[in-house]
């Protein structure tokens, strides 16, 4: 029999990520990958994987889990347990707002475009391109394979209050006003309800807009800031528009990503800008 | 030309010809000759700028660029034709007939009656932004997007005509549907069916 990792209950949007699939932004494919890079490669090299290897990203909420066969697994780095066959794991909410469960040898869903990451927009990719819910058994490798790694697993901090993200200029400051990236940076910001793997909307005051505000379609990265009609920043994330017509008024450093990913709705947070 | 830093592993190609009539060839042939140089690199099309991903610096970029915008942007590339069946019924139809001033048979035929150019991939897997639109047909962006528009509707937006190539959230009114067409297919090679620079033509039929 395969060993399983049986999915007992999940909160909404809980999906396989491997570090992402590089090279298919032209064909109009975001990046996937985690969320939160740092949390995501300690899970996997708390239980001897390569960091890049899938594992669970669990946003906001409890997830619960059950092997089939026995299982080696790590929740954001913490020591691996091994559980024997029928066992269960509780992976609790916690202060942060994504949390991983990797597994020793990894979850073995098909390679598509060269990653196992779910892109849930296109259906494709992770565990039947959709996110995981009660009765879903993943595959995983069999145990007993010798750990494939063994580095030193980073530790993964709660930001302080308000969190402090670096960004540096981005590419459309003339189609902004002025003063514009001294208001995104002296204003402290607070994280939407209204965010996902496509981008984080933050709440504050309205920023100023100039002229039109859509430009002609632009090639789009993880971290840039687009700053919407009616004043509202949003930071893009892993499963981001590869092109689009807002101005990009700043871009966040792929460290401050991380942090970012671990605000929860209503977290608050500030952007200082990156000396060059 | 501008070249600005995009995050800390990208650049950001600005090449200043927006509005310049040959904006897409002029765009797309900058493309290629970046693909052709940095094969290992991902290089995203936009409208009158790209981005280079996974590269920092440049030296010689300006350089490059410069040359490419002066030669002749069309030798040796000779672009696919894709002829597509097309049924308008689309939701909006009625609404893009009020705004341009037309009956609705006149919406469709002006929109079936050219040749589009693919000027660049974005927004979603394998989804084409196909210029140019007929001048009568350009009306801006419905108010408030759709929460969920299908997969294969035919849909225009200002300056551009696009196929949902998978079921979406969309702003842009829909003008109909095309069929028996996988626009992006991870299985396949190449995933996308249109690539920059490719032509597209619709056929109207009418399902029985």
């Amino acid at each position: 029999m395969e060993n399983e990792i049986r999915i007992l209950t999940a909160p909404p949007g809980a999906t396989l990520q491997d570090a992402g699939r590089t090279g298919w932004l032209h064909a109009g494919v975001p990046p996937s990958g985690p969320l939160d890079t740092t949390a995501h490669a300690a899970a996997n090299l708390a239980v001897g994987n390569d960091p890049r290897e899938a594992a669970l990203e669990i946003p906001l909420g409890e997830l619960r889990v059950l092997t089939l066969g026995s299982a080696r697994l790590s929740i954001d780095g913490e020591a691996a347990v091994t559980l024997g066959s029928g066992e269960e794991l509780i992976v609790p909410a916690c202060p942060r707002a994504v949390r991983y469960l990797a597994v020793a040898g990894g979850f073995t869903v098909p390679l598509v475009l060269g990653s196992r990451s779910t892109l849930l927009l296109a259906g494709w990719g992770g565990f039947l391109g959709r996110a995981v819910r009660a009765g879903d058994a993943l595959p995983i490798a069999s145990p007993g394979e010798p750990p494939t790694r063994a580095g030193a697993v980073p530790t993964v901090s709660d930001p302080p209050e308000p969190a402090v993200l670096r960004v540096r200029p981005g590419p459309h400051l003339a189609r902004m006003p002025a003063d514009a990236l001294a208001e995104l940076t002296a204003t402290t910001w607070l994280v939407s309800s209204r965010s996902d793997r496509v981008g984080v909307r933050l709440e504050g005051p309205a920023m100023g807009r100039t002229g039109d505000d859509r430009g002609p379609p632009a090639p789009m990265i993880r971290g840039a800031i687009q700053i919407t009609t009616d004043g509202t920043p949003i930071v893009l994330g892993p499963d981001h528009p590869v092109t689009g017509g807002y101005p990009v008024l700043a871009v966040l450093g792929r460290s401050s990503q991380a942090v970012l990913a671990r605000l929860r709705p209503r977290r608050a947070l500030r952007f200082v800008l990156e000396a060059d | 030309m501008k070249i600005l830093p995009y995050g800390d592993n990208a650049l950001f190609v600005d090449l200043e010809i927006e509005d310049a009539p040959d904006r897409r060839e002029r765009t797309q042939a900058v493309g290629r000759e970046l693909r052709r140089r940095l094969a290992s690199s991902d290089i995203v099309v936009g409208a009158g700028s790209l981005a280079i991903i996974g590269v920092g610096a440049w030296d010689d970029l300006d350089g490059i660029i410069a040359e490419t915008l002066r030669a002749d942007p069309d030798v040796d590339f000779s672009p696919k034709l894709h002829i597509l069946r097309a049924v308008y019924d689309g939701a909006d139809l009625a609404e893009i007939a009020r705004q341009t001033g037309l009956r609705g048979t006149d919406v469709v035929a002006l929109h079936a009656a050219r040749d589009y150019d693919v000027e660049l991939i974005g927004f979603l897997p394998g989804f084409a932004y196909l210029t140019s639109l007929d001048p009568r047909l350009v009306i801006p962006r419905r108010p408030a997007p759709r929460p969920r528009v299908p997969k294969g509707s035919l849909a225009v937006a200002g300056p551009y005509t696009g196929i949902y190539s998978a079921s979406s959230p969309g702003g842009w009114h829909l003008i109909g549907r095309v069929l028996d067409v996988e626009l992006f297919d991870p299985a396949r090679h190449p995933p996308a069916l249109l690539e920059p620079g490719d032509r597209v033509r619709f056929v109207p039929y009418r399902p029985d």
